[in-house]
């Protein structure tokens, strides 16, 4: 069985992918080991740079195989209204900062990183048809997906929002409708291809 | 007048076989020249008991002095000399022993030495020190301003009560399944989502220590009954233990005590054993203090000690009052009161109207309008509490805090860990919290943290071990999930 860690923004993220129905999800149709203790937080993008190598090295002494990155591509247009924008809150540029971690051979020799830009995690809740949330156009280009979902569930919270959906959501199909979703979920199976 | 200062000089003449009197350490060495400012302090001393109509022996040792200094030609017998041989006479005569240390010192350190009012076990392990240790006359001077002495018995007193927690080992307390704390830091704090039972570790030894001070099985009344403590599934399953088991090592011989607890949930039978001990005592059930400042809940039915803070901290006034009578510790906590909370000038126990003691903060802005009671801010009130608790005794404590950083804004945070290891460090308590808060945790190295979850009911705890933070900064490593058990709420 192949190991598996995640590197994740935020709590909403961690609470989908360490619930049973993902875990199992990843255990029994992709045959993939992972678990609550392989998926690490950054808590915030610029912490995600900060400590990108300390949340690799700690996934490294569990022994896994292949670490995700899961980067919120999140809103630029509002990043750029928001007075306070600098580069490290950029998503593109922490993804070449962390791709330059990553293909440096004498700081991260590991090549088993993936990095996955995804627009919020929630707009894989838009693109799972099943969740029955409202929105117009491609859920990946959509912008706040967020805030879409917040309204349909009637919340601020995006702890209640993930504990909610945690039981229903289902990565193959938000990846019909969801690019990133999709390519989420190739890549899982490729690498489980990869080893058997 | 002038003939009997003519008759002390005649007399003086026969002190010494040489014609010159040359008092200095450096030719003649310490020795025989103290022996000889000891002769004269003598020969003063007596000379002075004979002439008992002399009058106002100042001023003759003064006309004394200058008629020696010029026949003798030695600054060494100035009038300050001469009282300070005569002293020097005084505090050694019936001191064969010490003298004989006095006479190795140079003059100046004896000086030093007759300048306070010590008494004899004072005097004896000041000179024994500044032999031994080559004190200078300054450190001398500073050993003696600062209570050296004073420290020296404190020292020993905690020798003998210094212990070294080796190992805390509970099983079926109430979410306490299995719990192992081996080798614990002096300062560990418990880190972990709400509810993940890192109050059932304390409550376990404070139940622990109960049930050592009550007899038969009254402890279980105190903490709520029997079906409340012992662990649901072990209860059910009717054929386990309830074990809680502390193994301690006492002073410098590391002398190993285990005592602890095993109540039989079958028979109903609880068994108090000690092992290294014949039975508890004082030293064991006097250091142990859990305290949750302004936790009324946690306070009930709990046996209350006079003379030590209670768990909500709702005797504090008296306790304080106690301390404060001593000035040294005094000092000390109210110089930690003005570090944490700089606007506070002064803290001061006083009577009101009706002749309660109460805690009484008086701030820089408003000297004259200090704040009693509930206008004391939370922060404070709990500072002051925290201080109370380390002070309380003179010996080493173990001592669990719950949730220190109530009110506490997060630099003074920051600045709570290291006055907890100095706490640890001075007065050799251990201390353990449990705590919420990322500023606190963000100062601990990676022994001084453990982790705490629950899985399936049961508490887990994972103490981190060196490296485990990854070079992140505490807090963050644990909110990212990095430290082994997690101890996060979702």
């Amino acid at each position: 069985m192949v190991k598996v860690g995640f590197i994740v923004e935020g709590t909403s993220d961690f609470i989908i992918l360490k619930s049973d129905k993902f875990q199992n999800f990843l255990k029994y149709e992709l045959g993939i080991e992972s678990g609550e203790s392989l998926i690490k937080i950054a808590r915030s993008r610029a912490n995600l740079k900060k400590n990108f190598v300390s949340l690799v090295r700690n996934l490294q002494n569990e022994n896994v195989d292949y670490i995700f990155t899961l980067v919120d591509q999140d809103d630029k247009e509002e990043q750029r209204k928001n007075k306070g924008y600098r580069p490290p809150d950029c998503p593109i540029a922490i993804v070449s900062e962390i791709k330059k971690f990553r293909d440096n051979k004498n700081y991260i020799f590991e090549k088993n990183i993936f990095i996955i830009m995804t627009r919020e995690m929630e707009a894989w809740f838009l693109a799972d048809e099943n969740l029955g949330i409202n929105y117009d156009g491609d859920p990946d280009i959509i912008f706040n997906p967020s805030d879409i979902v917040a309204n349909h569930l009637k919340t601020k919270s995006h702890v209640k929002i993930a504990n909610r959906l945690k039981y229903e959501f289902s990565l193959t199909r938000a990846a019909e409708n969801s690019k990133s979703a999709k390519r989420f979920l190739n890549k899982l199976k490729q690498i489980t291809n990869q080893s058997s | 007048m002038k003939e009997i200062i003519k008759e002390f000089v005649d007399g003086f003449k026969g002190l010494t076989k040489d014609p010159d009197i040359e008092l200095s350490d450096k030719t003649f060495g310490n020795h025989s020249s103290n022996m000889l400012r000891f002769k004269i302090g003598e020969y003063i001393t007596k000379f002075v008991i004979d002439k008992i109509k002399l009058g106002d022996i100042d001023s003759f040792l003064k006309d004394a002095s200058n008629i020696l200094t010029k026949t003798y030609q030695d600054s060494g017998l100035s009038h300050t000399n001469l009282n300070y041989f005569r002293k020097f006479y005084k505090k050694y005569r019936n001191q064969p022993d010490l003298a004989e240390k006095a006479f190795k010192l140079s003059w100046s350190h004896n000086v030093a030495l007759l300048k306070d009012k010590l008494n004899d076990d004072e005097r004896n392990y000041y000179l024994n020190r500044a032999i031994a240790d080559n004190w200078s006359v300054k450190e001398i001077e500073y050993q003696i301003k600062n209570d050296g002495f004073d420290s020296f018995l404190n020292e020993i007193e905690q020798t003998n009560y210094r212990f070294n927690i080796k190992a805390l080992r509970i099983k079926n307390y109430k979410s306490l399944v299995n719990i192992n704390i081996t080798e614990p830091t002096r300062l560990l704090v418990f880190a972990g989502a709400n509810a993940s039972g890192k109050s059932n570790i304390f409550e376990a030894v404070e139940f622990l220590m109960h049930s050592a001070m009550t007899t038969g099985t009254i402890a279980f009344n105190i903490f709520g009954g029997v079906e409340n403590i012992v662990n649901f599934k072990a209860l059910a399953e009717n054929n386990q233990f309830l074990e809680i088991f502390l193994d301690l090592s006492f002073g410098k011989n590391n002398h190993n005590i285990r005592f602890g607890l095993k109540y039989d949930i079958k028979n109903k039978k609880l068994i108090r054993e000690f092992t290294g001990i014949k039975e508890l005592d004082e030293k064991i059930v006097d250091s142990f203090s859990r305290i949750f400042i302004d936790n009324i809940k946690r306070a009930e039915n709990k046996l209350k000690i006079y003379n030590k803070l209670w768990i909500d901290a709702s005797n504090l006034s008296s306790i304080l009052k106690t301390i404060f009578k001593d000035e040294k510790k005094k000092e000390e906590i109210i110089e930690w009161i003005q570090i944490l909370i700089p606007d506070i000038e002064k803290v001061s126990i006083e009577k009101d109207l009706s002749g309660k003691e109460e805690l009484i903060v008086y701030e820089k802005s408003y000297p004259d309008k200090p704040f009693t009671g509930n206008l004391i801010s939370e922060g404070t009130h709990n500072i002051i509490a925290l201080l109370t608790l380390f002070y309380q005794a003179d010996k080493p404590q173990f001592v669990c805090v719950e949730e220190p950083e109530t009110g506490l804004n997060p630099a003074i945070l920051s600045e709570l860990i290291p006055f907890l290891r100095e706490m640890t460090e001075k007065y050799n308590h251990h201390i353990w919290i449990t705590t919420h808060s990322a500023s606190l945790v963000a100062e601990l190295s990676e022994k001084e943290l453990i982790i705490v979850n629950k899985k399936n009911g049961a508490t887990q705890t994972n103490q981190c071990k060196e490296g485990d933070f990854e070079k992140m900064r505490p807090d963050e490593a644990w909110l990212s999930n990095m430290l082994k058990g997690g101890g996060l709420p979702w």
